[in-house]
């Protein structure tokens, strides 16, 4: 391999001194615009006489070079007339107009695997591009949630939080249990490994979602997720200095804070008034220490004669006044201000092109702790050298972001905590001890122990995000048929996070009290006085090198070859290391951790029984990652319309503890397309296009946290007495295998109706196999469960994309639909359940044989007995023998709703415009699909006041009738709370349809602005979180946001753009 | 430019090997005798007992219904008063699960011991003594809380503990006979004993040691009855070490008087379990020092203030920790526990004055101001005090559970009852409720046989 490997290198570098003897040609050089003078991004341009075709870039320049005197280009773009120019005789700037046939089209003409670039005419598998504009319709800073809504395919796993491993994104659903189910991001042709954060999103030109195998399998291990390719700006050639300015000011309410039910303070106390009678505080009471209630030092007092009976229905009284949520939405939140701006430079001349870009965010959270800044630069040069044959491309990115935010949010202790007085002084509130202890304890000798949230609200904790990255490439046409090029990239990134808790902070009080102690009258603190800080560190570096030959030839005009071969190497490594500092003095820099003996285990002040260690010690971690790849792609198309390609590649990583055979694994794809519309049979004014894909091939994926072997992890810690101790990582299991997808794909592109209806449509199934699964284990093996492959997961849909031009001329209106049909099975699973509990509250750790990987079951409700009491079914019958129902395994006894991801979900967009000013919204649907309510307020829940339903419950006879929350019970009953949690009274639907986003822009261009300093501006205003348009459950429950967290707030933004 | 590319080249191509770099540094392989060390010291597993038999035994009371009611964990109040089901559909109990993971990490060193060779190293030899230590130690605690007590005419047909004896984690096993099981338990323990060193790492009690080897098997041997080979191992491990604390030596504190290296322990254990908390170790006042076992202690016994807590409702509990520096109920072998079965053997044997001198010998340190020695009128007589005096000593370590089953089965008849705000709950001798039920989860998963209760 290293020979051969320096004869491709000694042979490329000799190739540097050939020089070509040339015909005199011509070049040409041109802007595509549409008819009102826009740029018409990625329209194709074709010298007739030879196959020789460009795409023009995303300012509608294009530039062919060596093209024969008097040759003719053919101008095409999907939505425009063809054009023709013909018997061009010199080197010129051409100003070409095209001419619509459809403006609601957004497919374009090239798609990128991160590899190649193919003519998407020529491509076999499923593709979707998603042009500049379409990204840039949603203002997001992150570039994953602009994809929201306008893709085909790719759904944002909102309200999925509470099973385990829920990627963000998921392109054609799953197909994975446990390894990583992120698609892969590509970010300029290498994989990315830093964070998503550190992307402009106003640097990105455009966005390819590789689905099938075709199109993902030339990315082998790495595609079975599917892979979103991001391309940034370049500058043109021969383009004069474009300076391009661009601003957004985004302006976001504050949350709601009643979104979530709970008890009002009313209601509260009167439940804590009821526990309080039956001895439910007792324990805590009696520890002197634990933290009780306002209400409960009230009812206690009262009991204990310490206050009046008027005194305490008067207090008792005020504090079901109060609603701590009044004074946290006050000073908690505020309003949100996102700012964004870029300024970049591009152009180029005869052998360079350039795009400079500088870009700077700022967001202003709506919780007033929290912040985000973020910096940006991006340099790329392209030098094109001995009349084009040698490429060379040099791009520099450096990012910045900062997250600020308080590390300890304040959480009420009660709905009625009151945080600021009348008059607005901060007040102290219950935390972690009860306010009685806090106010006399240690005789003033300990720090205040007193907790003022208005105190802690300033941002202490920092996120440093830096990150760098070098690309450098060099391709050079060995021959007219054949390029080499060879590609490096380098990347660093340096996360730092710091918690910076100064001594007047409550964090730093409270530990530095918890381990005091007192003898006679000596304190004694091991934790010395001053601040705490909290430091971890995350580096990576990641390079990748890969070497690659493109050939491109036509034989004749029958037969076309276009391939590729390449190898690529991965080395991609961590470190981390977090370190407390005690008695931190930010001045100096100084730390008492030197005074804290490790080893020893402190007593709490306040509990001396229970005794901890300080850690002082830094941890360490580090993590490699090795990766070879071997790959190819070859395509053959026969006259123009019959297409087949494949590809196929081999992967090889640092697996620990597999045998070396099994390092490595072998993917393949192979697909089809016919033109169909390129036949004779089919001349149809009504078709312009049609053209039928099939594909099939393998897709891999790995889970890299498991070996073959038993794995120790050292922990770092030290135990009781003073030992360094390990713990067993995995048990072993010479059988791990990689993860194989294997997917169908049969797809038609489509335009028709005199180009005025289009789009595509695609059947998929992928039969993931030898997937990694959590085996549940019997107890008795040591371990809860055990991870090997052996299970199998089959994914089926379809991807349906639809444009229609549905008024065309001054006045212009049309819709661009997505609809995605999705559905998924579990189909073996060689491990049993071990009840029909754990199947309903351990579903997505133990999958179930014949069921989605998100299915939701519950148990039958026989609705509430006489006394408040639910009821379930028992074999057959009515029972509230909730026990044996939890215990029992027979799925028969359990209701199947469906999955928690939608079966059915897309978009609907549609765009208004009439001359400068165009109108569109964005309607998303999510339908076929469950979610679980939570709803319990007794014992299991330690009867909080954050329960939802407390209203609803069953409070007397005949309640029954009109309610399914059960009565309040006490004492708890475990397994009736276990029981009716699960219960399909809480299971509801999450069908809905939203009203995403609406934009209104007005556009300026070219020549009619020509006398302003700029030649191009845009103009607009965009509105988010307009919220639910329609639902199924009939609660004020936003599906995408279930009952544990608070929908996103309603946005707007104004925003421009200007070109000068 | 063409320089850096060929660099780049063989530096990438020219490594192959690096396809066997780990992924994470801190994966580990274990080999070495460190390696091994730093898994059997891991006191997140070991070192544990199951907390089932604490919450089972007459140690302590619930004063009210009230305080009953307000227990957070259902296991706690089903396990007071004997409950059928104690479980309540709850999967992965700590009391099963814990042990059983003990036994997968000693089964691992030893697998990973076999490949090696352990010959007479005495380093190895060590190791695959503490393995065994601790594979016999969490089979015990296993047959302890969820078998019969052993009884010797009906040990080869009722039904043990599945005996787990290598580190394959889906070999599953079927339970075995009480006579295999206390098979394994003694002759792991016996050949522990061949293998650990002779003395107490003083410093580091969470290890076993011969004399550890030897107290286990004067435990095992005694919960057995069989008592002459309790002595004999009683013997050996009392040569080696004997030494009490004299507690007038001890300070009194407001927590534990102890360190972690309380110079009684021989081998540390303890039961952790949170969920349990508060009927075992917190100091929320929800129990009490059951009054009639609280009434065994005198006004000169020091043991009254350094084990318990007054509560401020005027109960007594067992939250300051013994042999332990924090509260969590100690469980490991001590030597008093060790004076008492050697004063119980020769007691059983007639040996009354050797008896009574080693009964003193302990009770003597635990009495401030003049001792007066313990005497007795006969055997029988001297068997009850030194039985009252193992209630008084072994508080807490859920040692009396073991004895009631065994007690009983001699025809002691203990019966202990409950009594809620009037609401009386009994636990007959032998009755079936001495043997906890299996979690539901290890049943349905390995098809294992569950206790009838």
């Amino acid at each position: 391999m290293k020979k051969s490997t320096i004869y491709i290198v000694m042979a490329m570098l000799c190739f540097f001194l050939k020089v070509e003897a040339q015909v005199k040609k011509i070049a040409i050089k041109g802007r595509i615009t549409n008819e009102k003078g826009l740029p018409i991004a990625n329209a194709t341009i074709k010298v007739k006489e030879s196959k020789t075709t460009t795409i023009a870039n995303g300012e509608g320049l294009f530039e062919l070079n060596n093209v024969q005197l008097g040759t003719t280009l053919i101008i095409s773009s999907i939505g425009y007339k063809t054009t023709e120019l013909q018997n061009i005789q010199k080197d010129e700037f051409l100003n070409v107009r095209m001419l619509t046939e459809d403006n609601g089209l957004e497919e374009v003409q090239v798609v990128s695997t991160g590899y190649q670039n193919i003519p998407k005419e020529r491509a076999t598998g499923s593709f979707v591009q998603l042009e500049n504009k379409t990204l840039n319709r949603n203002v997001g800073v992150n570039i994953l949630d602009r994809l929201d809504g306008v893709s085909s395919g790719l759904i944002l796993n909102k309200g999925l939080t509470n099973g385990a491993n829920n990627p963000k994104i998921s392109i054609r659903g799953r197909s994975t249990l446990f390894a990583s189910a992120e698609p892969t991001i590509v970010l300029d042709g290498f994989p990315y490994e830093g964070s998503i954060e550190q992307i402009n999103p106003a640097d990105i030109l455009s966005i390819t979602l590789l689905k099938d195998a075709a199109a993902a399998s030339i990315w082998g291990a790495k595609a079975s997720n599917g892979v979103i390719v991001i391309t940034t700006k370049r500058g043109g050639k021969n383009q004069k200095l474009q300076v391009e300015l661009s601003s957004t000011l985004t302006i976001g309410g504050k949350p709601n804070l009643y979104y979530q039910d709970q008890m009002s303070s009313s209601e509260f106390i009167d439940l804590e008034e009821y526990l309080y009678a039956k001895g439910y505080y007792t324990s805590a009471i009696n520890s002197g220490y634990r933290p009780v209630s306002e209400a409960i030092e009230i009812f206690n007092n009262r009991k204990l004669g310490k206050i009046s009976k008027v005194d305490s229905t008067n207090s008792i009284n005020n504090l079901k006044e109060r609603d701590v949520r009044i004074d946290l939405k006050r000073y908690f939140y505020r309003p949100s201000v996102y700012q964004q701006y870029q300024l970049n430079l591009n152009g180029g001349g005869e052998f360079n092109r350039y795009y400079l870009s500088g870009g700077y965010d700022k967001n202003m959270e709506t919780s007033v702790s929290n912040a985000f800044d973020r910096f940006t630069l991006k340099a790329n040069n392209t030098f094109s050298l001995f009349k084009d044959h040698l490429e060379i491309v040099g791009d520099i990115g450096f990012a910045s972001g900062n997250t600020y935010s308080a590390s300890q949010p304040y959480l009420p202790y009660s709905p009625y905590d009151q945080i600021v007085s009348a008059n607005g002084e901060p007040l102290s509130v219950i935390k972690n001890l009860r306010s009685a202890y806090v106010d006399t304890v240690g005789n003033g000798k300990l720090l205040d122990w007193h907790y003022k949230p208005i105190d802690e609200l300033k941002a202490n904790s920092v996120l440093k995000q830096v990150q760098y990255k070098i690309n450098l490439g060099i391709n050079y046409n060995i021959l007219e048929e054949l390029t080499l090029s060879a590609k490096y990239q380098y990347l660093k990134e340096s996360n730092s996070n710091e918690n910076n808790y100064p001594q007047q902070s409550f964090y730093t009080r409270d530990l530095i009290n918890r381990y005091s102690s007192i003898v006679g009258n000596t304190l004694n603190r091991p934790i010395p006085l001053g601040g705490i800080l909290e430091n971890s560190v995350r580096n990576l570096i990641s390079k990748i090198l890969r070497f690659q030959l493109d050939y491109h030839k036509s034989f004749g005009s029958e037969h076309d070859i276009n391939a590729i071969i390449g190898f690529e190497g991965g080395d991609t490594r961590g470190n981390s290391t977090s370190q407390s500092y005690f008695g931190y003095n930010p001045e100096t820099l100084t730390n008492g951790n030197g005074t804290i003996n490790p080893l020893i285990f402190y007593p709490y002040y306040y509990a001396p029984s229970t005794s901890q260690q300080i850690p002082t010690a830094p941890s360490l971690g580090s993590q490699t990652d090795i990766t070879q790849s071997y790959y190819t792609n070859i395509s053959y198309t026969y006259k123009k319309k019959y297409i087949i390609s494949g590809s196929a590649r081999r992967d090889e990583s640092n697996l620990f503890g597999v045998k070396a055979n099994q390092k490595g694994v072998p993917l393949w794809s192979t697909g089809l397309a016919w033109i169909i519309d390129k036949e004779n049979f089919l001349n149809s004014e009504w078709i312009s296009s049609l053209k039928l894909r099939a594909t099939f091939g393998y897709n891999g994926n790995l889970d890299k946290n498991i070996s073959g072997l038993l794995t120790l992890t050292n922990t770092g810690s030290i135990n009781e007495w003073g030992s360094n101790y390990s713990r067993v990582r995995n048990p072993p299991n010479p059988f791990l295998r990689w993860e194989k997808v294997k997917t169908y794909n049969l797809g038609l592109d489509y335009v028709v109706l005199k180009n005025r209806i289009s789009g595509s449509i695609d059947f998929y199934q992928k039969d993931a196999e030898d997937l990694i699964g959590n085996n549940p284990i019997a107890m008795q093996s040591g371990v809860f469960q055990f991870k090997g492959n052996g299970a199998s997961l089959r994914t089926k849909g379809i991807d349906l994309i639809l444009n229609i031009k549905n008024i065309e001329g001054a006045f212009q209106w049309s819709t661009a639909a997505l609809f995605n049909y999705n559905t998924d099975k579990v189909t073996s699973y060689k491990i049993k359940q071990t009840s029909n509990g754990n199947i309903i509250s351990g579903n997505y750790n133990n999958p179930l044989e014949g069921y989605p990987y998100y299915a939701i079951f519950s148990y039958p409700s026989a609705g509430l007995d006489n006394s408040g009491a639910p009821q379930g079914y028992l074999n057959g019958a009515i029972s509230k023998n909730y026990s044996e129902i939890i215990s029992l395994l027979d799925t028969k006894q359990l209701k199947f709703h469906g999955s928690a991801s939608p079966k059915f979900f897309g978009s609907i967009i549609n765009t208004f415009s009439y001359k400068n000013l165009e109108l569109s919204f964005n309607v998303i649907y999510k339908l076929g699909y469950y979610f679980r309510k939570l709803s319990v307020f007794s014992g299991s829940n330690n009867y909080s006041y954050t329960s939802r339903d407390y209203s609803q419950r069953w409070q007397k006879s005949g309640d029954e009738l009109s309610t399914k929350i059960p009565a309040l019970t006490y004492p708890a009953n475990g397994a009736m709370d276990s029981f009716f949690l699960n219960s399909e009274d809480l299971v509801d639907r999450a069908d809905h349809i939203r009203l995403q986003d609406i934009r209104l822009s007005y556009h300026l261009t070219g020549q009619k602005i020509s006398s302003f300093l700029f030649k191009n501006a845009s103009f607009f205003l965009y509105a988010k979180n307009l919220g639910i348009l329609w639902k199924t459950n009939e609660l004020s429950i936003d599906p995408d946001y279930g009952t544990f967290n608070i929908p996103q707030p309603f946005s707007g933004t104004v925003g421009f753009n200007l070109k000068f | 430019m063409k320089k850096i590319i060929i660099l780049l080249a063989v530096s990438l191509f020219g490594c192959g090997k690096k396809l066997d770099l780990k992924p994470n540094n801190t994966l580990v392989i274990p080999k070495t005798i460190a390696e091994f060390e730093n898994l059997l010291d891991n006191t997140q597993v070991m070192n544990k007992t199951s907390a089932l038999p604490q919450l089972s035994a007459d140690e302590y009371y619930i004063p009210t219904l009230a305080n009953f009611q307000s227990l957070f964990t259902p296991i706690t109040r089903a396990a007071y008063i004997w409950q059928k089901d104690i479980f309540e559909g709850q999967s992965q109990i700590m009391d099963w699960t814990e042990p059983y993971a003990q036994v997968f990490y000693a089964n691992s060193v030893l697998d990973e011991l076999s490949k090696q060779d352990v010959g007479n190293d005495s380093e190895k030899k060590r190791i695959k003594g503490w393995a065994l230590f601790i594979r016999s130690y969490a089979f015990y605690t296993l047959l302890s809380t969820f078998a019969k007590a052993y009884n010797s005419e009906t040990a080869t047909t009722d039904l043990g503990i599945p005996l787990k004896l290598n580190s394959a984690v889906t070999e599953i096993v079927q339970r075995n006979s009480v006579q295999q099981s206390y098979d394994q338990v003694v002759n792991d323990a016996i050949e522990a004993s061949e293998l650990l060193q002779q003395d107490i790492p003083a410093l580091k009690r969470n290890r076993p040691s011969k004399v550890a080897a030897f107290a286990l098997l004067a435990r095992v041997f005694i919960s057995m009855r069989k008592y002459d080979q309790a002595e004999i191992y009683v013997d050996k491990s009392m040569a080696l070490y004997s030494k009490l604390i004299n507690f007038n030596s001890l300070t009194i504190k407001t927590s534990s008087s102890f360190t972690y290296n309380s110079e009684e322990t021989i081998y540390f254990s303890h039961n952790t379990n949170s969920a349990y908390s508060q009927t075992t170790y917190s100091t929320g006042a929800l129990y009490g020092v059951e009054p009639t076992l609280l009434g065994l202690y005198s006004a000169s016994d020091l043991r009254k203030a350094v084990y318990f807590r007054v509560n401020n409702n005027g109960n007594y509990a067992v939250s300051k920790g013994i042999n332990s520096q924090i509260n969590y109920p100690f469980t490991g072998l001590a030597t008093d526990e060790m004076y008492l079965i050697k004063a119980e053997c020769l007691a059983r044997r007639n040996k009354i004055d050797e008896s009574l001198s080693f009964l003193n010998a302990l009770v003597k340190t635990r009495m401030s101001g003049t001792f007066i020695p313990i005497t007795a009128l006969n055997s029988e007589d001297l068997l009850n005090k030194v039985l009252i005096e193992r209630r008084k000593a072994l508080i807490w370590r859920c040692i009396r559970w073991t004895d009631l089953k065994r007690l009983n089965l001699e025809g002691r008849k203990i019966t202990i009852t409950r009594n809620l705000d009037g609401q009386i709950y009994t636990l007959e001798p032998n009755s079936p409720k001495y043997v906890l039920p299996i979690p539901a989860d290890e049943i349905v998963l390995s098809g294992i046989k569950q206790n009838d209760r």
